[in-house]
């Protein structure tokens, strides 16, 4: 009875002691980053909708490493190894080897079919669609414009930025997207532009997005003085716009933008029609639907799925590092860039506007309105500023998808010359 | 929708619709000067978004107490 390994009864813990030696310790650091974010999620300092199936997703898949099957190997690409999982397997292009992989890796078919699609981005943003409001939007076009532009400094200023540390065109453009602050349009610039990168941009992407809570206040303190985060905004002077006006105003911009971006139609298509479903005010039942179901459906799969993709092989990218820094660069020109915009209105308007509205015209909806809000509220808790911040917020979702179509449309361009 | 409101409409569809002919038909044909295809496209897209916003203008907007 001799060659028996009791490690092989305990496979996790055997392809840890068969591994290399960086990747066994990127599994276990990755565990416990799972849960560390598991816990953040929990106590709400992080985002729990996407943080805690994305947490347990990341423990699971770093711990439930087995030796795989000749068969399965055979279906892998070269090079892949006899390690491997049997959650999902996002490198197998090769099409009769993935229609055997969707029969015995559990997420296959929904990583296929929804995530490296774009179909879960698209129906995130229906869903954020339908929560959102455009008539702050309509009725003040202007400074939510100007604002939400504003916050796209980090957007743009990091595409230089990222090709001087060594990406490509296509690869700095994807993670300057996150300065847009906006999950969808990050996984779906990263689609379009960088697949090979588009799972670490994503984590990334998510993770600082998560964390805009807790770092923006302390940008906002930074740049703008304590008596100007106390001027008053006149909510009688902010108009309402009616809901057949907003409905024709959808279909009229879901239109004309697929028309100037049409790799980007699907996400503005998305978002509209479900602008379109609330304004109605004759579907309710598609708005329970979107809303619900499909919202909270497509939220938490994104998360399982993000944290499903952060197994140590495909995380382990040496760029990995740049892209961590990039974004949260990304994030933070944009934050300041939006209060540099808020500080412009702030004396254009001759001191009537509040410039820690700005902060909003990052689109992390409603986060970073929420963000302006409550900074407000704690030089005076009578300072509602919300509707004009929530006017910048869904401005900022618009700029952000114009944007991720001009760089779809152009970076390819661009790079051919 | 009065005949005021109707006019920033069509107005405003008209200019987003010459901005959408300038960046998807004209700038093409410029692809042998890629700074003059990009401003040319970058100009259209702005044309085109500058009509949404003049639809805008023509939205009746009620305040509290009043109808703009």
């Amino acid at each position: 009875m001799g060659g028996f390994n009791v490690l092989d009864l305990f496979q996790g813990v055997a392809t840890l002691v068969a591994s290399d030696p960086t990747i066994a310790i990127a599994r276990v650091v990755l565990m416990a980053l799972g849960f560390l974010l598991v816990y953040l999620g929990y106590k709400e300092i992080l985002e729990p909708l996407i943080m805690i199936p994305m947490g347990i997703g990341m423990a699971a898949v770093n711990a439930g490493v087995l030796f795989l099957p000749v068969e399965m190997v055979k279906m892998m690409p070269v090079g892949s190894g006899e390690l491997g999982t049997i959650f999902v397997a996002p490198m197998v292009a090769d099409p009769g080897a993935l229609m055997n992989i969707m029969q015995i890796d559990w997420l296959q078919p929904i990583y296929n079919f929804t995530f490296s699609n774009g179909l879960i981005a698209c129906l995130v943003f229906m869903g954020i669609g339908v929560i959102t409001d455009v008539g702050y939007v309509l009725a003040r076009p202007f400074a939510s414009m100007f604002i939400a532009l504003c916050a796209e400094f980090g957007t743009v200023a990091t595409v230089p930025i990222a090709v001087a540390m060594g990406l490509n065109l296509h690869e700095a453009a994807s993670i300057a997207i996150v300065g847009g602050a906006d999950g969808p349009m990050v996984l779906y610039a990263s689609l379009m532009l960088a697949k090979d990168l588009f799972v670490p941009i994503t984590v990334v992407a998510y993770l600082y997005l998560s964390l805009c809570y807790g770092g923006y206040p302390y940008i906002i303190r930074a740049l703008i003085p304590k008596n100007m985060r106390k001027v008053k905004m006149d909510l009688a002077s902010l108009p309402t716009v009616t809901s057949g006006q907003k409905f024709a105003f959808s279909i009229l911009g879901c239109t004309v933008l697929c028309l100037l971006f049409p790799v980007a139609a699907p996400l503005f298509m998305s978002f509209f029609v479900g602008v379109a479903i609330r304004e109605s005010h004759v579907l309710p039942h598609y708005v329970k639907l979107i809303e619900g179901t499909l919202l909270f459906g497509s939220t938490f799969f994104l998360g399982l799925l993000l944290g499903v993709l952060c197994e140590a092989n495909t995380i382990l990218n040496p760029k990995v590092l740049i892209l961590l820094v990039l974004g949260i660069l990304a994030l933070f020109l944009s934050g300041v860039g939006g209060l540099i915009g808020g500080l412009i209105m702030y004396f254009v308007t001759g001191k009537k506007f509040n410039p820690v509205v700005g902060i909003a015209g990052v689109s992390c909806v409603p986060t970073t309105a929420k963000v302006a809000q409550k900074e407000v509220t704690k030089t005076d808790p009578y300072n509602i500023i919300l509707p004009f911040a929530v006017g910048c917020n869904v401005c900022g979702v618009i700029t952000t998808a114009i944007l991720t179509g001009i760089y779809v449309t152009i970076i390819p361009i661009v790079e051919k010359l | 929708m009065n005949s005021k409101s109707i006019k920033f409409w069509l107005g405003g569809s008209l200019i987003s619709l010459t901005g959408v002919v300038l960046a998807r038909i004209v700038a093409p044909r410029f692809s042998e000067d890629m700074w003059l295809m990009i401003g040319v496209y970058i100009l259209g897209i702005t044309i085109a978004l500058g009509g949404l916003v003049f639809v805008t203008f023509g939205m009746e907007k009620k305040t509290v107490g009043k109808k703009k």
